[in-house]
Parts: structure tokens; C-alpha cells; sequence
């Protein structure tokens, strides 16, 4: 009797569990508790009372518990290897530890973390807020996200993607030149190659900033986010996109790094490396020291001196390369695009993931997809609700013109603070810098940036839509064989055109010297790049068989 | 007490008799029950995971275990003599070692002999305690310290270049880096090494220096030897024992350049001569977690170095009829 009482029991919980998920929302929580481990960033107060946990422990059921990992990923990653090589019990989830591909995919593998492919499967139940808004993203990040999210030998999924869609982070570089200088030297807009280097000349010769010495850094770039300088010049002579390494033409992979027009851009680079144009500072400058060579420190009233300005020309992300106030931003307007102009994949990383330990996969699973709703994103992105950041008014746009949909009132990111968890994972966040915020009263400085960030912003997509090549290259996903087959010829292969590249730059190999030219090319081929070419355009042609 | 219990119960013990060195060691069990704690230390933390050097010759995987991998014979070590650029690095490691070791081996004698020389008691104290500090500097604060001051815009270097154009000393716009400068970087990594550890450095020698018996001296003086003699004739020869085991202890490290320092001051420009065996092990055993790669090339450094300080050592046994030999 007491059997059948327990199997009808079963039966009338596993319909009205089955009902739950056919409502397609996320299931509430029955406040038991989770255990996240997490990398801690330095700006978060407490993450016990921070007020994104407490809106996301209402809001999905479930009572937090953490355990925190150091915020440098190296080390965080190093931390939970020696837990698991030791057999200690990992968090019921790892959140935002950045593992790489190859090694998550070895301890899905091997059992450590869960195989997620079940819930992404059941996409009008489990997995339909993750489904709902990935739809909205376009489509070739989709396209890129489903090829790199499944693990192409077995099928399966460990980890929950982070997706974001920017139009202002995905510019490979951007220019901005001091108006300032043009003016005093009667210079116009470079809008040629060969303009932007006779501006360059002036800059060097003619002491633009007026102190009598001979000082100024006429074009200067970093190697953070979009300052990559020699991408830039290189661009100006053929289609190259760093991250993918090689281009296509009609249906074939084409490798851009051996081909005379990039040679043409290195010799370019190089003379003006040698003549004192471009300072090779570039390479290895990041944006913080670059921050320190454009903005001069300010006098007690915050002005500066005009004869402390030593750039002309810079390559870099203006929130990351300016000092917040500084007024060396006023001299500098942003630069004309007249050739290819590479746009970078959004960001999309896999960080986030379910232990073998975790007891209840079900509710790690229900409470991780509270993050993809579209509040929760942008909880992580700007902070509370109400406090740091509410809706728009009707009818107000943003800096680039698109209808606002929030207004930020209390700036929280890259700034101490308790209401977010300083890093932005497993979740979809759309339009990630400030592309759709409301423009506010805002401070003359912050108007300056919001006007040189749209005209960057409408120059580049304009120069990008008119030059680049009409045939795009999607991703290229190696088997895990092949990888570990293929990896160490690849990174071979890689760091030789890398260190190459800057050698050919800062004059050490002489572009316009033909045996030193030759020797690159022919250690290229012995390091094996028609293997990896071979390779590749197999993978290639295997996921548009696919398709 | 000790040797008045050996005594009374034994009084006939002499050296070569049977038993003496088990009745020694029970006489003086006291003094052996001290040893068992750093004696485990060495079998729990130095011999215990030697097992592990397997993983060498396995493709090691954390779900199976260390005896669990599956065997790859040589190929982690093969792989190693498949990057391409494997000369370079066993290059710059030993030229970075060589260059340590050269440089910054005599340098905290020297001090330590000056100190120990030096009549003004003040002096000497406030210097030892000024050159100790720099030894308490983490890694990460040294390299931020090197780039601070010989950043060529924003730096004290950079200020000298500023004054100097304002003068018109110099009279072009490059910027030179020294940071960047594939040239400088031995120079920069070994100096900064010495500045931040001479002073530590001399305390052993100091200690083994306020050994030296003060008859030797007054007989010395005695002779008529001015202090200058006396350092070279007394000081020297007392202290050489410890410094030639120094010497021979600082030969095994010949292979092993700590990867922290390295890593931090390296950047693109600099790289053909920055990347060493350990951040090269760093960045493509442990960051892309092939663990058994990063033991293989680590064993090889380890067996390396095991020669160099048996060599060492015979050499300088050699030298100096065996008396100056660890072992």
C-alpha cells in the first residue's frame, strides 16, 4: 500500500514538475543553497552583502554561499587544479574563471564538470530564457557562439557563455589627432597615407607644442584594447584581422601574413619607426602608461600647459587612454577612415560552470539562468536598479543617436562598489558600452567623449561597410584531436609572425632587405604552415558542409 | 650531563670498540629526538612526492591519477626539443644564470668585508639595516619600481631626458626605452637582483667573519700587517671555506631562473632575450595545464643542475685538497 501511495506520489510530483518547466520561465527556488565559487575582483566590498547577491538570491530561490578564488585567473586557475588533483570537493559552480578551452574541455571530459547539453536541449523549458535572448543577438555571433559553445568531437557542453554585443568595443583601433597642432600649423584632416605622414613630419619638425624642443611623439599607440597600431597601418595596404589569422577568398583560406602588401605595411611601419614618426613605444605601452604620456599632470585649477602636450596622434580606447577630466581630451578630435577597418568578434567567453560535486544540478542550473534575463545583465553591467542606473525617460537617445532605453545616475563600473560583482559572466548583455544609455546633463567632458566616440563610431562602420572585403571568414573550430595534434605547430607558426611582425617593425629584420624577407617565409614553412593551413581550411570546409 | 652519564655507565668505552657509536647515539638520544622534526620534513616534502617524476613519461590527466596516466615515453620531452625556439631559451637562461652568479656572487662579501672592517660602529649598523630593506620588496613591487623610473616620458629617467633637451643636449625626439631594449634587459634583471639582495646577502659572511679568532689579528698586527693585509691574509682564508660551499650551493641553481621576475619585465620588443626555460614552462605547462610537459622540461633543469653542483664540488676538492668540498 505504502508503495503505491509513493509511486502515485512520484507521478503527481514529476507532472507537476513537467507543468513548472512547460510555463517556460525560470523555476523558483526552494532556498536551499548554492555554492559559487567565483574570481574576486578588488573593487567589490563584500560580496555577502553585496546587493546584486541579494537581488539574485531573491529573485531565483536560492540562498549563496562562496567561495572565492584569486582575481588573477592564472592563479585561480592554478588554485582549483591543485583541488582537483588532490580530490577536494569544488563549489557546486565555477563562476568566471577563465580556464581556456583546452583545459575545461579536459575536465568536462573527464567527468569534473557536467555535461549542460540536456538543459540547452530542452530549449521551451530549462534553457528558454537563455534561448529567448540569444535569439536577439545577430546572426553570425550566433553563429560563432553555437560553434564554439559544443564541443565538436563528442557533443556536449560544459559551460555557460557569456555574450556580449558592443558596437564600440569591436574597433580593432581608434584614431584621434590633435586638432590643436592641425590648427597651429595650418594642417588639414590627413585623409591618405600619404597626408597622415606629411602631418606626421610637421608634428616632428616644426614644434608644434610651441616649448622649444625638439619632443613631441608625433603618432603613438598601446597594446590594449583597440590601440593595436600596427594593425592599423597594415590595414591601409590589405585586409588583416589578428584574430583570425587568415582571410578568405572565394571559399579558400588565404594567409594575408605571407603576401606582399603586408610586406608593403611593414616597410611602411618601419620608416616611420626610423624617422622618428611612430614611436615604438607602441608595442609595448599599455593603455594605464599610455594615459600618463597623453594626459600632463593638471595645475592646482586643473589647467595645463599647452607646451606639456607631447602626442599628435593616438591609437587607443578614449576611456581607457584618458585621464576622466583631464582637458588634454579638448585638443584631440577623432581621425577620418579611408581604407579596410577591422571589426573584432564580440566578446564571447566560457567561463561559467556546474561541478560534479554540486548535488542538485537542477537548481544550479535554474538559478545560473537568472543571469541570462535581460535585468540581470544589466545588473552586472551598471549596478542596482533605482540606485546606480533606472529606465530612460521616453523619448531620449543616446550618444550615438539609438533610442535609450536606461539612464546610468550613479557610475559604478571600473569604480569601487557593493552593487555589482565586478565582472560581467554567464549572461547575454546587449549593447555593452553605454550604446543605449540616455544622454544625461551631462559635464562638457563627458559631451566631448560622447562626440568623438560617434564620430569614431559612424567613420569606422562607414570606412568598414565601403573597404572591407565582401567575404567574411566565421570562426574555425579544431576537433580536439586535431588540436592536440596540430598545437604546437600552431603556436609555433603564430609566435613566429608575432615576434616577427614587431621585429620587422622596429627595423631588427630589415622589411626592404629580400633575404630577410625570404628567411621569414621559408622559417614559416618549415615550422609547418601548410600543415595548419591544411588543417584549417579542412575544419573550414567541414562546418560549411555542416551548415 | 650527557657525557657524565656516558661516563659512569661506561668508563671503558673507547672509539674502535664494538657498540660505541649505538651507545653514542642512545647517550645523546636527547639531541637525535631533535633531528626527527626537519628529518620528516625532508622525507614528507622532498623525498615523499618524488614519485611524482613519473608524470614525465605519462600524459598526466587529474581524473587518473598519477599512476593512472597513461604512458607517453619521451614524447613530453621530445616535444620540448620540437619548439622551435628551444636554443634561445636554454641560452638565455644560462647566460642570465652565468651572469648572475658572476656578478652578484663577490658582491656581498665584499660588503660583508667592509662592515666588518669598518671602526664606526654607527655606520656599520645603519648600513647593514639600509641594505637589508630592499630584500623585503615582493617581485611585483620591484618590477613596478623599475618601471616608474626608467619610464622614458613619465619617469626619473625620463625627467633627466627632459632637462636635457631643455638644454639642448639632446636634440631629437626618440624616445630611447631601456625597459624595451632587448640589449638592456640582462644588465636591468641582474642589477636590480643585486641591489635588492647584496645586503642580505652578507649576513652569513658576517657571521662567519666575527669568527675569525682575534689572536690571528694581534699576531698579525704584531707582525706589522696594515688592516688592508690583514683582510687578505686573515679575513679571506678564514671565510673561504664558507664561501666555496656557498659557490658550490649557488652552482645548482644554474638552470632554474625564477620565472616571477622574468615574466613581469618581459614585453614584445625585449622577448628573443626575456623568455627563459621557466616562463616558457609557465606559460605552456602550467597555463595551458600540460603538466606533464612542465615536469619533463623541470626534471631535465634538476638533472642538469645535479651536475653542475657534483662537478663544482669536485672541482673544488681539487682545488683545495679536499677541504673545501660540501661532501
Amino acid at each position: 500500500m505504502k508503495r503505491i501511495v509513493a509511486l502515485v506520489l512520484c507521478v503527481v510530483l514529476m507532472v507537476g514538475l513537467i507543468a513548472g518547466c512547460g510555463k517556460g520561465g525560470v523555476k523558483k527556488g526552494d532556498g536551499s543553497t548554492l555554492k559559487i565559487g567565483l574570481c574576486t575582483s578588488a573593487l567589490i566590498e563584500d560580496y555577502d552583502t553585496n546587493m546584486f547577491t541579494k537581488w539574485i538570491e531573491e529573485q531565483s530561490g536560492y540562498k549563496i554561499e562562496f567561495q572565492f578564488f584569486s582575481s588573477q585567473s592564472s592563479e585561480a586557475k592554478s588554485q582549483i587544479a591543485t583541488m582537483i588533483a588532490a580530490g577536494e570537493e569544488l563549489p557546486d559552480i565555477l563562476w568566471g574563471v577563465d580556464f581556456g578551452k583546452e583545459v575545461y574541455t579536459e575536465y568536462g571530459d573527464d567527468g569534473y564538470f557536467l555535461d549542460l547539453k540536456e538543459y540547452f536541449d530542452d530549449k521551451k523549458g530549462a534553457s528558454k530564457v537563455f534561448w529567448d535572448r540569444f535569439a536577439e543577438l545577430p546572426e553570425e555571433d550566433q553563429d560563432r557562439a553555437m560553434r564554439n559553445m559544443v564541443n565538436p568531437d563528442s557533443g556536449a557542453m560544459y559551460a555557460l557563455p557569456t555574450l556580449q554585443y558592443s558596437e564600440i568595443d569591436v574597433m580593432d583601433y581608434m584614431m584621434f589627432i590633435n586638432q590643436d597642432w592641425l590648427n597651429k600649423l595650418g594642417l588639414s584632416m590627413p585623409n591618405s597615407l600619404e597626408e597622415l605622414y606629411n602631418v606626421l613630419v610637421a608634428f616632428r619638425d616644426r614644434d608644434p607644442n610651441g616649448n622649444g624642443r625638439k619632443d613631441e611623439i608625433p603618432f603613438i599607440g598601446c597594446n590594449s584594447l583597440s590601440g593595436h597600431v600596427i594593425n592599423y597601418i597594415l590595414n591601409q595596404f590589405l585586409y588583416f584581422n589578428e584574430e583570425k589569422s587568415f582571410g578568405i577568398k572565394d571559399g579558400k583560406l588565404t594567409t594575408p601574413f605571407t603576401s606582399n602588401e603586408y610586406r608593403e605595411g611593414l616597410k611602411y611601419a618601419n620608416k616611420l619607426v626610423n624617422e622618428g614618426l611612430l614611436s615604438s613605444l607602441s608595442l609595448t605601452t599599455n593603455a594605464t602608461t599610455l594615459k600618463g604620456y597623453i594626459c600632463p599632470t593638471t595645475d592646482a585649477s586643473g589647467n595645463i600647459n599647452d607646451s606639456d602636450i607631447l602626442v599628435g596622434c593616438f591609437v587607443g580606447h578614449p576611456t581607457l587612454v584618458i585621464e576622466p577630466n583631464n582637458p588634454a581630451l579638448y585638443k584631440y578630435t577623432a581621425m577620418n577612415y579611408w581604407s579596410n577597418s577591422v571589426i573584432t568578434n564580440n566578446q564571447q567567453v566560457y567561463r561559467t560552470f556546474i561541478t560534479e560535486d554540486c548535488e542538485d544540478p537542477d537548481a544550479a542550473w535554474n538559478f545560473l539562468m537568472n543571469f541570462y534575463t535581460e535585468e540581470a545583465s544589466l545588473r552586472l553591467r551598471y549596478g542596482e536598479k533605482g540606485v546606480d542606473w533606472d529606465d530612460a525617460d521616453e523619448g531620449t537617445k543616446s550618444f550615438i543617436g539609438y533610442d535609450a532605453q536606461i539612464k546610468v545616475i550613479n557610475q559604478v563600473w571600473a569604480n569601487q562598489n557593493n552593487s555589482t560583482w565586478g565582472n560581467i559572466q554567464s549572461t547575454i548583455l546587449y549593447y555593452a558600452e553605454n550604446e543605449v544609455t540616455q544622454i544625461e546633463d551631462v559635464s562638457k567632458w563627458q559631451d566631448y567623449l560622447n562626440k568623438q566616440f560617434t564620430a569614431t563610431h559612424d567613420n569606422y562602420f562607414a570606412a568598414a561597410e565601403k573597404y572591407n572585403p565582401k567575404e567574411k571568414l566565421s570562426a574555425i573550430v579544431l576537433t580536439t584531436e586535431e588540436s592536440e595534434q596540430y598545437s604546437m605547430t600552431i603556436s609555433n607558426c603564430k609566435s613566429h609572425i608575432s615576434n616577427s611582425r614587431t621585429s620587422f617593425v622596429t627595423g631588427t629584420l630589415n622589411p626592404n632587405s629580400d633575404s630577410d624577407w625570404n628567411e621569414y617565409l621559408k622559417k614559416l614553412d618549415d615550422l609547418g604552415l601548410k600543415t595548419w593551413l591544411s588543417v584549417a581550411q579542412k575544419a573550414y570546409d567541414r562546418q560549411n558542409n555542416l551548415k | 650531563m650527557v657525557s657524565k652519564r656516558l661516563k659512569s655507565k661506561d668508563p671503558d668505552l673507547v672509539y674502535n670498540q664494538k657498540g660505541y657509536a649505538w651507545n653514542k647515539f642512545k647517550s645523546s638520544w636527547q639531541l637525535q629526538l631533535m633531528l626527527v622534526l626537519p628529518l620528516l620534513y625532508i622525507i614528507i616534502f622532498h623525498y615523499g612526492p618524488m614519485y611524482g617524476i613519473q608524470i614525465a613519461w605519462r600524459n598526466y590527466r587529474a581524473r587518473d591519477g598519477i599512476w593512472g596516466s597513461a604512458w607517453v615515453g619521451w614524447k613530453n620531452f621530445q616535444e620540448f626539443f620540437a619548439y622551435y625556439k628551444w636554443k634561445t631559451l636554454v641560452k638565455n637562461t644560462l647566460a642570465i644564470s652565468f651572469y648572475q652568479l658572476l656578478a652578484g656572487f663577490p658582491i656581498p662579501i665584499i660588503l660583508a668585508l667592509f662592515l666588518h672592517v669598518s671602526n664606526h660602529k654607527i655606520l656599520v649598523k645603519i648600513t647593514q639595516n639600509v641594505s637589508y630593506i630592499p630584500h623585503f620588496i615582493s617581485t611585483v613591487i620591484m618590477v613596478g619600481i623599475l618601471n616608474q623610473v626608467f619610464n622614458p616620458i613619465t619617469g626619473f629617467y625620463g625627467h633627466i631626458m627632459k632637462v636635457l633637451r631643455q638644454h639642448k643636449i639632446i636634440s631629437s625626439n626618440n624616445y630611447y626605452d631601456i625597459l624595451s631594449s632587448e640589449g638592456a634587459f640582462r644588465h636591468l634583471y641582474v642589477w636590480s637582483g643585486i641591489w635588492q639582495a647584496m645586503g642580505w646577502g652578507t649576513i652569513l659572511y658576517i657571521a662567519a667573519l666575527a669568527a675569525v679568532s682575534p689572536e690571528l689579528h694581534e699576531a698579525a698586527t704584531i707582525d706589522g700587517a696594515s688592516r688592508w693585509k690583514r683582510v687578505l691574509h686573515v679575513d679571506i682564508p678564514t671565510i673561504l671555506p664558507t664561501i666555496s660551499i656557498m659557490f658550490i650551493l649557488r652552482s645548482g641553481h644554474i638552470m632554474s631562473v625564477g620565472y616571477e621576475k622574468v615574466y613581469l619585465m618581459q614585453n614584445k620588443l625585449n622577448i628573443n632575450k626575456s623568455e627563459v626555460i621557466s616562463t616558457y614552462v609557465y606559460k605552456y605547462g602550467l597555463a595551458k595545464n600540460k603538466l606533464s610537459y612542465g615536469s619533463a622540461i623541470g626534471l631535465m633543469n634538476s638533472a642538469i643542475n645535479s651536475v653542475m653542483i657534483i662537478l663544482v664540488n669536485f672541482i673544488a676538492n681539487k682545488l683545495s685538497d679536499g677541504e673545501a668540498g660540501l661532501f
